[in-house]
């Protein structure tokens, strides 16, 4: 198999100042299943999006076929026979599945005009059915279809135009057994062909058992290519973190602790997201909410602050003999919530450090209704020390700061207000290691302090690492629920999540 | 640090604007611009445009935009005469001219928050309103009271007046919860919201605080000319446009929303019309220059603001 299909020379990647790829090489022949594998910013994504033309280069070649190749985006490039299924969801909703998996191709169908349905629909039937997938109707709309047979209309989207290379990013995180089946069949039937498939996992297990060549990305860099027979998990871990994982990035201890003295209760809680919700959050305890993005545990965190309100069931602040009402009553009560959308929903970026932070503090800080500009300095300061957020001033602009640090001003309001319950949205998207160590830390040391917190989150190893219970949503219902002190895993916690 | 020294560049324009204002014309009109008539007459015609923009810089710092300011001024302005011609009570007068200053603010900013990002859409239906109501009064024949009350429009008095606004709106701009919850919501309503702050409440007080300032401006206006038309204050809300985004105001509201926004594009946008006339400008070709610089300046502030706006 010296037959070379892609090959990538010195990719260079940066985002204003991050570096995501330095000097990356990588060659797959014909008939490979190369494994793509690295922590969450090692660069997997960086690498996958250039090669799908998604985005562009810094610099760097890449022939493919023995040709030179440059997409200019995602259509160029399945045009040259390079298609990709990405991470997030890829389909649009309130049109039919055959639409979808000919969206940007509708001028095949066109007569004078007008888009020949009946065809359409026979054709998408006809690419499903090759697939082995039997029970989607390409007539309907997509919206009567889960997440994970969404994932496999998008598959079959990507294989219509029978490309050379298959892109597959973090897609089978959402696919049950019987999807991974197919999947995997198709991966194996590629390969046979000829034909190559780049996988992108975190399930070291599935990569190892599929994929002839892995490629472990650390940091930008490549560290190492290794073939099946020198597979072993343990080595591979470690060349992914490049050291021994340490034993206290997540909590140390593995009991489920807490006060029996309740603060946050959800009764019967039902919107247009979720349904019948109930659960109690105690004092000193971590309470995770896990599950794909669409499940609605994002909604639980709003209706929980008092931003969405339910159609149906009670929201109440026990301890404080209050309901929730609306974000403003939340806030006086002693609750804080920060958005999983940091930059749209909770910061204002245009503004300086100060204003970000003292912006829900000014009734602490005023005599009479002028706000002391000094107070104002000494408790934006102390949030700025406390936190270590990296910056020259606190007058710096927000928008300036990397996304680690945006997030530490985002958190700095809720201390500094000295919340009881913390409702955090995915708190640590977007934030390097270093940051979410020094997260995790602070999360331990409120948690010993007696303040609550509700941790939204998809990453799994997170929940896991730092929640007393972890409570799994499905389709919009609670369908899991686990203690720390029993064994909490991934798989566990994924078998209730589809 | 590129960033830094645009920033003190964009900050320090409005300041060069009104040097440069002001030196140009005092040379062409060979020093009349700053004779002791022509500058009465200057403090008369900021005196109301600077009033008003105090209060309507809390509405721009929030990204939105008041169009009923010159109706509303007419229809105080008609209101006030009335009871002075009933009643001969200036004091009566004063208080009424008021109340229906904070009243239409308190109507004109409910409405304007129910329609978020089409806040302009109600503050024009009332334009329209107002402006309608002052044409059918003026229709009937121009309301005059008598000369005799001319004696309160004294220019001592007016400077008094903005002082004590000036001082007052500088702290309620910096200083307490409705300046910088206003700039907030320009910056990021989504998250104002979610950070406790009531977004509906502190819209409408900004424009109460610009109807207020309305109404005080409606007063002065109201005993100068002692005349009321179908014609009275219209325009005025441009004027007010015009110099806060002379003085460097940001469309989309905003940290960028400073309080010296409201007071060095009042004197720049003045001086500007003012000595332009002096200089012997037909008033046609004023309003062809003033049209093209400020068409240039919104577009300024637009690409400036560019990054401000994510939605």
């Amino acid at each position: 198999m010296s037959d070379v299909m892609l090959k990538i020379k010195n990719l260079e990647k940066s985002y204003d100042i991050v570096r995501a790829l330095r000097g990356v090489n990588i060659e797959v022949s014909k008939g490979e299943i190369r494994g793509l594998i690295g922590e969450n910013g090692s660069g997997k994504s960086t690498v996958s999006y250039i090669i799908s033309g998604m985005q562009k280069t810094d610099s760097g070649t890449m022939t493919f076929m023995g040709e030179i190749y440059e997409p200019k985006d995602a259509i160029d490039a399945g045009k040259k026979g390079i298609a990709m299924v990405v991470q997030e969801m890829g389909t649009i909703s309130g049109i039919s599945v055959a639409e979808n998996i000919f969206v940007g191709k509708e001028d095949l169908f066109t007569k004078c005009g007008v888009v020949k349905r009946k065809k359409m629909n026979k054709e998408a039937a006809r690419i499903l059915e090759a697939l082995g997938i039997r029970n989607i109707n390409p007539n309907k709309l997509i919206d009567a279809y889960t997440f994970e047979e969404r994932k496999l209309i998008e598959i079959a989207r990507a294989m219509y135009e029978s490309p050379k290379l298959l892109i597959i990013d973090e897609t089978t995180t959402a696919l049950s057994h019987k999807g991974r089946d197919v999947l995997y069949r198709l991966m194996d039937q590629m390969a046979k062909e000829g034909k190559a498939v780049l996988f992108i996992s975190h399930d070291l297990e599935e990569l190892m058992e599929h994929c002839n060549v892995l490629t472990i990305l650390r940091d930008g860099e490549i560290i190492d290519h290794l073939t099946k027979e020198k597979y072993e998990s343990n080595v591979i871990k470690k060349l992914m973190v490049g050291r021994e994982i340490e034993g206290d990035y997540y909590r140390a201890d593995h009991t489920c602790t807490y006060d029996e003295e309740i603060v946050l209760e959800m009764k019967h809680v039902t919107n247009d997201v979720v349904f019948d919700i109930n659960f109690k959050l105690h004092r000193g305890e971590i309470l995770g909410f896990s599950g794909l993005s669409e499940s609605g545990i994002h909604d639980i965190g709003r209706l929980a602050f008092g931003i969405n309100k339910p159609v149906y069931g009670e929201v109440t602040l026990p301890s404080k003999g209050k309901k929730v009402k609306d974000s403003r009553r939340s806030m006086e009560a002693g609750v804080g919530y920060v958005s999983k959308n940091r930059d749209r929903e909770s910061l204002i970026l245009e503004d300086s450090i100060r204003n970000n932070i003292a912006i829900n503090a000014y009734d602490l800080l005023k005599s009479g209704i002028i706000i002391s500009p000094k107070k104002e300095k000494r408790y934006v300061d102390e949030q700025v020390n406390t936190l270590r957020i990296k910056c020259s001033s606190s007058e710096q602009y927000v928008s300036t700061l990397s996304g680690g640090n945006k997030q530490k001003v985002a958190f700095g309001r809720w201390i500094g207000m000295d919340a009881d319950v913390l409702i955090l949205d995915c708190p640590t998207r977007g934030v390097d290691i270093g940051v979410k160590s020094a997260m995790y830390q602070l999360m331990t040391k409120l948690k010993k302090e007696g303040k609550s917190i509700l941790i939204i989150s998809e990453e799994l190893s997170e929940v896991i690492g730092m929640c007393d219970r972890v409570l799994v949503v499905r389709d919009g219902q609670i369908s899991g629920e686990m203690r720390r002190d029993e064994a909490m895993t991934e798989q566990s916690i994924i078998e209730y999540m589809i | 640090m590129k960033t830094d020294y645009k920033k003190l560049i964009s900050d320090f324009i409005p300041y060069i604007a009104v040097v440069v204002v002001i030196v140009f014309f005092a040379v062409v009109t060979d020093g009349k611009l700053l004779q002791a008539d022509n500058m009465k007459n200057i403090i008369n015609k900021i005196f109301s445009v600077m009033l008003i923009s105090l209060g309507a810089m809390f509405i721009y710092a929030h990204g939105a935009m008041d169009l009923t300011i010159g109706g509303l001024l007419g229809n105080c302005a008609l209101v006030g005469s009335l009871i002075i011609l009933s009643t001969g009570s200036v004091l009566l007068a004063l208080v009424c001219i008021v109340a229906l200053g904070v009243a239409i603010g308190i109507i004109n900013g409910a409405l304007a928050a129910n329609f978020k990002d089409l806040s302009f859409l109600p503050s024009l239906c009332l334009m329209f309103i107002l402006r309608g109501i002052l044409q059918y009064m003026g229709n009937k024949g121009t309301i005059k009271i008598d000369a005799s009350y001319g004696s309160y429009d004294n220019v001592g008095v007016k400077v008094l007046v903005i002082a004590i606004a000036l001082i007052l709106t500088y702290y309620l701009f910096d200083y307490t919860k409705l300046g910088k919850y206003n700039r907030a919501i320009g910056g990021n309503d989504i998250a104002s919201g979610q950070l406790g702050i009531n977004v509906f409440k502190y819209k409408v007080l900004a424009y109460t605080l610009t109807g207020f300032a309305v109404s005080i401006a409606a007063f002065f206006s109201m005993v100068r000319s002692r005349s009321i038309s179908a014609e009275t204050g219209s325009g005025l809300e441009f004027d007010v446009m015009v110099a806060l985004i002379f003085g460097g105001m940001p469309l989309s509201g905003g940290s960028r929303a400073r309080f010296h926004c409201a007071v060095l594009g009042c004197i720049t946008a003045t001086v500007l019309s003012n000595g332009m006339t002096l200089w012997g400008i037909k008033s046609e070709t004023i309003s062809l220059i003033k049209g093209i610089l400020f068409l240039m300046l919104v577009y300024l502030s637009y690409k400036k603001s560019k990054g401000v706006l994510p939605r």
